[in-house]
């Protein structure tokens, strides 16, 4: 149950889910690479070694702008690794930023510079999702190496991979994303269910509530927007075997959005924001450091104006 | 005299309340909103009073001129020429004797009509497809003659972006355009053309000085029109590029989107859309003053 700061329960869990890294086992063998990279500074080589001894994409990520890109996550994911944070929490309960315009610009860099080598093709900064047809069709047909998914496109992937091949074997694994000072960090995520504090059928959203938790097989059984709605939350246990041993370790390692969601800064304004100062570093529009700079600034005078 | 007044105001009264309703209240309503800090996510809370921080924030906000520059020049300025140039060379040529000789004119004429009876939707979605770097069949051709090494990302690279985008909208919004001066070109007398020609003028001069003058009504006409739908435009720019990559292709229709739906602030995306409405004023002046100029020949 999720409960507010006066004890009353607000929503009641519904899904989880978080990113990991889903790759494939051959290409990686192909570049020398028995294990999955554990540092940043690994993965962009091992990216690089993919694309440089294969002829395919190494890191295939989507690196689109739109309202709600995936280079959010990402970036998000280098940057929580590092301990540096767009929004925390102060003990007092005060909200500030956790990052410099450097580091906001580290991050810019380390995604540009797959698009700069050509072993995230460019074809890529029109894709602005996660889970787009074309990662996982270029992970289904080998052309990419490395993913980072939401563990349902990973389902995907290697559901469509038996599909298309059957009998072949799976050539996919997946991984925690690369650790740093502070680990590896995605984001422990998911949907809850709550009624609208505007709304005008309070019952009827409750008994939809109710059938929404009913148990299996009433609807979670053709629910598969999510893997696992309503299930113990640290164990994918309806994933395939190939890569649910990753995206476990994933999640156990992950951590919620935190002051992020509580904090006085909107996270679909950062979401927007921080995806369009990325974009006009990949298209060169923008310097990484003058992006960097622009998006910490926007940040910041929102978080001034709504902290009271 | 009193029952006449009585009778006009009944007969008027609907259309008052239809204007009233739909064009009045909504501008005030978007006016008041754009002086306070409505939030979407404090709709019951409602917007403080701002007065007019707002505007100064937009007018004062970097991103703007390029909003600006971007809504005025590329989407507009670019946008309608190209159309209103590919419009009159098509209308001229599916006029031409040539196309007339050949009976070809009805052929062309059911061609032409196919880009206008496809929904904007689906005319981006397959010109997406076609502009595909993997898949698309204009990169195709491209690396398969030759003419290129790599496929291009044209809808993900600042030097391409813009002219794929007003490729997609010319395709997709040009056959009124060529209807239009189809029909002007019908009104005109052929023997004006032919007697140019027996008096040696070239093809050049002929639509210089025959073509050009009789289509002048009707290309201020679609200009202006072309001008309102294409600043207004959010669709295009929107399901083609989601205004990026960045916010490179950003204008003042997305931008009041993302303003109010993505970033949430209610009041500054209202700001954004009363500054979009009074340069529409604009242009909407210019037009009732050319319309009024030509139907009573005299100035409005």
């Amino acid at each position: 149950m999720q409960q507010g700061p006066d004890g009353k329960t607000y929503a009641i869990p519904f899904t989880v889910d978080t990113f990991a890294m889903v790759y494939n086992t051959d290409l990686l063998k192909a570049a020398t690479y028995d294990e999955f990279p554990k540092t940043w500074q690994d993965l962009r080589a091992a990216s690089l070694a993919v694309f440089r001894k294969t002829g395919k994409s190494g890191f295939g990520f989507p690196a689109g702008s739109c309202g709600t890109p995936a280079i959010w996550f990402f970036l998000n994911f280098y940057w929580w690794s590092k301990d540096w944070n767009l929004i925390d929490q102060a003990p007092d309960g005060k909200f500030f930023m956790k990052i410099t315009p450097e580091q906001i610009a580290e991050g810019f860099d380390y995604y540009n510079q797959f698009l700069i080598d050509g072993d995230n093709p460019k074809s890529n900064l029109s894709i602005c999702l996660w889970g787009a047809p074309e990662i996982v069709e270029d992970m289904v047909s080998g052309n990419a190496a490395i993913a980072s998914v939401p563990d349902a496109v990973g389902v995907q992937i290697v559901n469509t991979f038996k599909q298309r091949f059957p009998g072949k074997p799976v050539p996919f694994a997946a991984a925690p994303h690369p650790a740093d000072v502070n680990g590896s960090k995605t984001f422990f995520g998911g949907r809850s269910l709550a009624i609208s504090a505007n709304s005008r059928h309070v019952d009827a959203a409750w008994q939809l509530i109710r059938f929404l938790n009913m148990p299996d097989p009433t609807f979670t059984k053709y629910y598969t927007n999510y893997v696992q709605p309503q299930k113990p939350v640290l164990n994918y246990d309806r994933m395939p075997a190939e890569i649910a041993p990753g995206f476990t370790a994933q999640i156990r390692q992950a951590r919620t959005w935190g002051p992020y969601g509580l904090g006085p800064v909107a996270i679909p304004f950062m979401w927007n924001a921080t995806g369009r100062a990325a974009g006009s570093v990949f298209i060169g529009e923008k310097s990484a450091k003058e992006a960097a700079g622009e998006l910490y600034d926007a940040i910041a005078k929102e978080l001034a104006k709504n902290q009271h | 005299v009193r029952g006449t007044r009585w009778f006009v105001a009944t007969m008027l009264a609907p259309a008052f309340f239809f204007l009233i309703c739909f064009y009045v209240y909504p501008t005030v309503f978007n006016i008041a909103n754009s002086l306070t800090d409505l939030s979407l996510f404090g709709l019951k809370r409602g917007g403080a009073w701002v007065g007019v921080d707002n505007y100064l924030e937009l007018v004062t906000s970097p991103d703007f001129r390029r909003v600006l520059w971007n809504t005025v020049i590329w989407l507009t300025a670019v946008g309608v020429t190209v159309r209103l140039a590919a419009g009159l060379g098509l209308a001229l040529l599916l006029t031409s004797r040539t196309i007339r000789k050949y009976r070809l004119q009805t052929v062309c004429r059911v061609l032409l009509l196919v880009p206008w009876a496809t929904p904007p939707i689906v005319a981006i979605l397959v010109w997406r497809w076609m502009l595909d770097t993997r898949v698309g069949v204009i990169n195709g051709l491209l690396t398969g003659l030759g003419v290129v090494g790599h496929p291009i990302p044209f809808l993900a690279s600042a030097a391409w972006v813009w002219p794929a985008l007003i490729t997609i909208i010319t395709w997709n919004t040009l056959p009124l355009v060529t209807l239009t001066f189809i029909a002007s070109l019908q009104s005109l007398p052929s023997e004006l053309v032919d007697a140019a020609e027996v008096d040696g003028a070239t093809r050049l001069q002929v639509v210089r000085y025959i073509y050009l003058p009789h289509l002048k009504p009707a290309i201020v006409v679609m200009g202006l029109m072309s001008t309102f739908w294409t600043f207004n435009n959010f669709i295009y720019v929107w399901l083609t590029t989601g205004a990026g990559p960045g916010l490179f292709t950003d204008v003042l229709a997305t931008e009041v989107y993302i303003k109010a739906f993505i970033d949430g602030r209610l009041g500054y995306s209202s700001a954004v859309g009363v500054v979009m409405a009074a340069i529409m004023v604009v242009f909407g002046l210019i037009y009732l003053r050319l319309i009024v100029e030509r139907e009573f020949g005299e100035a409005y």
